[in-house]
């Protein structure tokens, strides 16, 4: 697992993108176009496979097709500020959609310094490397609708996007005059998640990755305690923004991932009933206000360990926590 | 008689203070108290029995008895039922069905437990939400029910 060590130290990395994506691309797919700009890689990508009785059956399609050709267009944007993969398939028969789903995935390296992407697929993370992985096409929501047609390309979305998230590397650190990234996870953190790093709490990659797709799993929450607290709360005092902290409910405990997001990623998350935790009634009070118009509380229940928080108006979805629990005890 | 501490009053001033991020603390009077621990003592409860935030989505009479299901997801408890013996509504400001709790006390005196709750609910017609509820029972008993 990697870890972050200590606040202010970084590690240097030199990544060395050996892959030859031209000529990946060039075997993957029928046509493509790679196109990089400031501040973000995308490929738009086509392929073409000739369609059985079974895949008609699984997709539902019209059996006068069969034999007939499936297009399947792959449109993958990687944006350097936040650190965002977008993955859109989209099949199509003859000029009529068949299925369009786009993913939003975060990239990052894994414990062997290779990049891997974490995609939130129907709430659950799912590993770009998973996915490469012909076993668990199956398994997973959006690609297992997909079925045997997916089975076919699964290995060309996975290597289209590494294509992608490689490029991307190399066109982000070319701008900066040398091959380097600052961290395992470094790119991670590039805006969206930034200073995750500078924590002393040990977090994954693949946490973090996780979190910045928008993928909170409560096997990656720790529990609260006041040295964590005090660790996350320096972190986030320290930015000039809003942070927020994922955060569960475990009995009567309070876990949190002490990977922080911005406000705007905990708009969406919190009206789903996803709770968050911040350092100031302020902060809390705003992400309420910001998901739902308003907020109600602060509230607490007045008893040792328990957590201020505010709720959205109707007090639909999660808590907006905030501070110290009462009698600052921890762990009840 | 007890005295009912999760009042509308105490409710706003503790959201001013922890707004401010002052503390505010609440001063039980020691004959309450007692009454207070009695009631957790008879019924098993620790300090932190609370269904504040369970919204309640059910309420049934099963013979004398009154049972109140709620959902607990928001909660912070597992149970998703309480039960109150030989229950008795003495106060109930607004509609139970639909609304949360938020604060309550417990005591029991008498032979008798009584159950003042704070709720917060959607037909209230005060600026916060607030309403009173108030059981008597001879026991209560809390489940978890398989929905």
């Amino acid at each position: 697992m990697s870890t972050f060590s200590n606040k202010d130290e970084k590690v240097v990395r030199t990544v060395v993108a050996d892959i030859d994506y031209q000529a990946l691309l060039d075997t993957s797919f029928d046509s493509y176009n790679l196109e990089t700009k400031e501040q973000s890689v995308s490929l738009n990508a086509q392929k073409s496979f000739s369609v059985t009785k079974e895949q008609i059956d699984n997709l539902g399609l019209d059996n006068s097709i069969e034999g007939n050709n499936v297009n399947v267009k792959y449109d993958i944007n990687y944006d350097f500020d936040s650190n965002l993969i977008y993955l859109t398939v989209t099949f199509t028969d003859f000029n009529e959609i068949i299925e369009s789903e786009t993913l939003q995935g975060a990239v990052f390296y894994d414990e062997n310094n290779k990049i891997d992407a974490v995609f939130n697929v129907d709430g659950e993370p799912v590993l770009m490397s998973e996915i490469a992985d012909m076993n668990l096409v199956n398994k997973c929501g959006f690609f297992g609708k997909l079925f045997n047609a997916v089975k076919k390309v699964a290995k060309v979305v996975a290597v289209a996007a590494t294509v992608v998230a490689v490029a991307a590397v190399v066109v982000s650190t070319a701008g900066v005059g040398a091959v380097a990234v600052a961290g395992v996870g470094a790119s991670v953190g590039a805006g969206v998640i930034a200073g995750s790093t500078a924590l002393g709490v040990a977090v994954s990659a693949a946490t973090i990755a996780a979190v910045a797709a928008g993928v909170f799993v409560l096997a990656d929450a720790i529990t609260v305690t006041a040295d964590v607290l005090a660790d996350v709360t320096c972190d986030l005092e320290r930015k000039n923004e809003a942070m927020y902290c994922p955060a569960f409910l475990v009995g009567q405990s309070l876990r949190i991932i002490p990977v922080p997001v911005k406000r705007s990623q905990a708009v969406e998350p919190i009206k789903a009933g996803q709770s968050f935790w911040t350092v100031s009634s302020m902060w809390a009070r705003d992400l309420a206000v910001a998901a739902s118009g308003g907020a109600i509380g602060p509230e607490c229940d007045n008893r040792p360990g328990y957590y201020h928080h505010y709720h959205l108006v109707g007090r639909v979805g999660g808590h907006s926590f905030f501070g110290t629990p009462i009698d600052g005890i921890y762990n009840k | 008689m007890s005295t009912r501490y999760s009042t509308k009053e105490d409710y706003l001033q503790f959201a001013a203070a922890a707004e401010k991020g002052v503390e505010y603390k609440q001063v039980v009077a020691e004959k309450d108290l007692r009454l207070m621990n009695a009631a957790k003592r008879r019924l098993g409860l620790n300090d932190h029995f609370t269904l504040g935030d369970c919204k309640i989505t059910g309420v049934i009479n099963r013979g004398l008895d009154l049972v109140i299901d709620f959902d607990n997801s928001q909660g912070f408890v597992n149970y998703n039922q309480i039960v109150f013996e030989n229950g008795n509504v003495v106060e109930m400001e607004y509609p139970m069905e639909g609304s949360f709790f938020l604060n309550h006390d417990l005591y029991f005196e008498n032979g008798l437990f009584t159950f003042y709750c704070l709720i917060w609910s959607p037909e209230s017609q005060e600026s916060a939400g607030l309403g009173y509820l108030t059981f008597t029972a001879t026991d209560i008993k809390v489940n978890q029910i398989e929905k």
